[in-house]
């Protein structure tokens, strides 16, 4: 599988505080990569870097996808504008017949589970339901890359997990590239296919763990990445 | 919500309310003074009554309004693009700001007097003292409201690439419409009171000036009629023109505590959970 994104040495700091130091990986076609660090650490910034809003200080971000799915960690939705035309907005371009964009729209909520809200505004819907409108309107641009940095953080534990497991389902369904950002391990461990371990700030790849034919139903997670969960947990708490 | 009916049948009539007591406080002053001091609510309509039949009274309303109209309207383009520049220009912000807090201190009545020396009689001052004045207004709300944009809104655009002029119409028009309406309809009222101050200390038309004509031939009753005209007019813009043009373009966020989750939610197991405070909403002006 070919990647989709190569950071070669990449490092970013703000304002003389270096965020990223050397960071190197790669997100590659089909798989989906869970980016696991403490608060604070520089994770949406890689991510952003990833997407190509940011441009590295140093290093180089080699990108291959050609369109990026992007959730953000608060579903930024327009609060003037009702669930459907959150979802149409990003197709103004793209579909220029507007019952056909429309169309599609509606499509996308009633596969997000939000058929019957087209005309509900965000401050009508509750956190979850606003976070899928942001999915739905992720999944509008047919993007062939996802980047969900913290999508659920602001969810009840017993949300997040079928949050989780909706994602995994709609990720698996058409092999779709992703990388997902979280400080929460089990999430991590649920849904990716790899785990990039980050360090506290300046962030460091610490560690790649490789979950692929490890088992895992669900929540319910196997022995060996149980094994991983405490490694995992061990190094954020030395941090 | 128990007695709905009355309630509504209340609120139908309230406005009037006010307006009631007035014209019954100033009756009943009418009736202690003599009428050269303080025509009633009757006399003063009786004078209207002579005005509105004569040809000059129409000329003077055109005047005036055609005024109100051209200054209101340079001042709102002024004060817009002004805005929108400061707002995105640290800068111009900088340099601008502490002119039109400066430009908003000075007292209407100082530019006037400096305008009819300038400009003479005429159209000139009562036209820019509204510009002068009311721009200001205008362009600091509106700066105001470009610095306060959610710049989380503004990369999601970034990332969804969405272009300028999409991010100009679905996210920064709507983001400022509430403080634009709120400036302009301040600034209305800026315009019709330092129009009529300028019409009436200099100028040889408009209902200020007549105002002040009637007020040197002690026609009380007329000076009356033409307070109630242009009170009248500046009703009918606000409430004709502005406050709907606002009710249709100003987004209001959901406030009715029925309307902030949706009930009957069961699809795709997910169950509605208490909604969390939206960052995005912003706070009504």
């Amino acid at each position: 599988m070919k990647p989709l994104v190569t950071l070669h040495e990449v490092y970013k700091s703000f304002h003389h505080l270096p965020v990223l130091e050397g960071i190197v990986c790669d997100v590659k076609e089909g798989e989906v990569v869970s980016l696991v660090g403490p608060s604070g650490c520089g994770k949406s910034t890689l991510l952003r870097l990833m997407s190509g809003v940011e441009t590295p200080d140093r290093g180089q971000v080699e990108r291959r996808f050609r369109r990026v799915g992007f959730v953000f960690q608060e579903p930024r939705l327009l609060p003037w504008r009702a669930a459907l035309e959150n979802v149409t907005l990003v197709l103004l371009d793209t579909v220029l017949d507007r019952d056909r964009r429309e169309a599609q729209a509606r499509d996308l909520l009633a596969r997000v589970g939000l058929g019957g809200f087209e005309t509900y505004y965000p401050a009508q819907l509750s956190g979850g339901m606003c976070q899928r409108v942001a999915i739905a309107r992720a999944l509008a641009v047919e993007p062939d890359f996802f980047l969900l940095d913290e999508p659920f953080a602001g969810l009840d534990f017993a949300l997040r997990m079928r949050m989780i497991e909706f994602l995994r389902r709609l990720l698996d369904e058409e092999a779709r590239t992703a990388v997902y950002v979280t400080h929460d391990v089990r999430e991590a461990l649920a849904l990716g296919d790899r785990l990039v371990l980050l360090s506290a700030r300046p962030a460091q790849v610490r560690h790649i763990f490789d979950l692929r034919g490890q088992p895992r139903d669900g929540w319910q997670l196997g022995a060996g990445l149980r094994q991983i969960e405490a490694e995992v947990m061990t190094a954020l708490l030395a941090d | 919500m128990m007695d709905s009916m009355p309630r509504r049948s209340r609120t139908r009539w309230e406005w009037l309310l006010p307006l009631v007591a007035v014209l019954v406080l100033w009756q009943a002053a009418a009736w202690l003074s003599p009428p050269a001091i303080l025509p009633g609510p009757l006399e003063t309509l009786r004078a209207l009554a002579r005005l509105a039949s004569q040809a000059d009274f129409y000329r003077q309303l055109t005047t005036t309004a055609w005024r109100g109209a051209v200054g209101f309207g340079v001042a709102m383009a002024l004060g817009i693009g002004l805005g929108l520049w400061m707002g995105r220009r640290e800068r111009a912000y900088r340099f601008f700001h502490p002119l039109l807090l400066l430009a908003t201190n000075v007292p209407p009545i100082a530019w006037i007097a400096l305008l009819l020396i300038w400009l003479g009689l005429g159209d000139g001052p009562p036209l820019v003292v509204v510009v002068i004045t009311t721009t200001p207004l205008v362009a600091v709300s509106v700066a105001q409201g470009v610095r306060e944009l959610d710049p989380a809104l503004l990369e999601m655009a970034r990332v969804f690439d969405l272009g300028r002029g999409h991010t100009l119409r679905h996210i920064v028009l709507p983001a400022l419409a509430g403080r634009t309406f709120a400036s302009a309809l301040l600034a209305l009222g800026f315009t019709w009171r330092v129009l009529v101050m300028a019409e009436f200390l200099g100028s040889t038309a408009g209902l200020g000036y007549r105002l002040s004509w009637a007020r040197q031939n002690l026609d009380t009753d007329q000076a009356f009629a033409y307070i109630l005209v242009i009170v009248a007019f500046s009703a009918v813009i606000e409430y004709g023109l502005l406050r709907p043009l606002q009710r249709r373009w100003q987004w209001k966020p959901a406030r009715h505590p029925g309307e902030r989750t949706a009930p009957h939610y069961h699809a795709g197991k997910i169950h509605t959970h208490p909604p969390l405070p939206n960052l995005l909403v912003e706070e009504e002006v």
